[in-house]
């Protein structure tokens, strides 16, 4: 199975400009204690980057419909989270509101997701042909 | 009394032609490598236009058997236009459709099938 496909690669360049604009508006938010401005931001970002990983989800499967159960969009979008959370913290620029043990607890929540998530896509593996629903194949 | 089994024989039919749009496509590949245009035509001439397929289900068909390995294409320059991709049938899309018209075909045409079959058509 190919992992980063185009749409994969294309969502996954828009999430990581995406996430940077949301760090720094959270981190902004904070600093100018708009609290308001933070579930605004926060909810914003969740709507933005649900509709956007569903968006290239189905241009994938309409490519190559990969039997994967979402996982490796859903991979792909922590790791990213992941890392642009840790460049944000690396560079100082979180707000004096903000802690990194709230990061690492987040991380970790997320975490056991991406796990619960990896077991469900390596079940799913069985009924595959190199990534391919068997039953999906032939038509 | 027609239009009752007339009625029947499209849902038997729709039924049955799922999973046929592979065996007409292999087929159109087996004959010679094809262009997409060409595979369509194939699939709805030789099946008296009973199957019926768009360019873009072909396509997404033909993706999938090309990552698993049972068609490729070749690039060509088309007539006039942009350039065409001839797909053709791998060694191995060769063996798949061999073994299953072995096995799932050539009962029809042999011995007491084939003759149920015939009986039938008189």
């Amino acid at each position: 199975m190919k992992f980063l496909t185009k749409n994969l690669v294309i969502h996954s360049v828009i999430f990581l400009i995406a996430s940077f604009l949301f760090r720094y508006l959270i981190s902004w938010s904070l600093i100018s204690e708009y609290f308001n401005g933070v579930w605004i931001v926060a909810a914003a970002y969740f709507v933005s980057v649900f509709v956007l990983t569903w968006w290239f989800s189905i241009l994938d499967k309409e490519q190559l419909p990969y039997y994967d159960v979402g996982f490796r969009f859903h991979l792909a979008t922590f790791v990213i989270w992941l890392l642009v959370s840790h460049l944000w913290f690396a560079y100082g620029k979180l707000s004096p509101h903000e802690h990194i043990i709230q990061l690492h607890i987040s991380s970790a929540i997320w975490a056991v997701f991406v796990l619960i998530h990896f077991v469900a896509f390596w079940v799913t593996r069985k009924n595959a042909i190199k990534g391919l629903k068997k039953t999906d194949l032939f038509e | 009394m027609k239009e009752e089994y007339q009625e029947l024989l499209e849902a038997w039919e729709e039924t049955y032609k799922k999973g046929q749009l592979t065996l007409w496509i292999f087929l159109a590949l087996k004959d010679s490598e094809k262009y997409v245009d060409e595979i369509k035509e194939f699939v709805e001439v030789q099946s008296n236009h009973t199957m019926k397929c768009e360019e873009q289900s072909l396509y997404r068909n033909l993706r999938k058997y090309r990552h698993i390995d049972v068609v490729d294409f070749e690039t060509r320059e088309g007539n006039k236009g942009p350039d065409r991709k001839y797909y053709f049938l791998t060694p191995l899309g060769k063996t798949l459709l061999e073994k299953f018209i072995e096995r799932n075909i050539h009962l029809f045409l042999d011995g007491r099938i084939h003759e149920l079959i015939k009986t039938e058509k008189q």
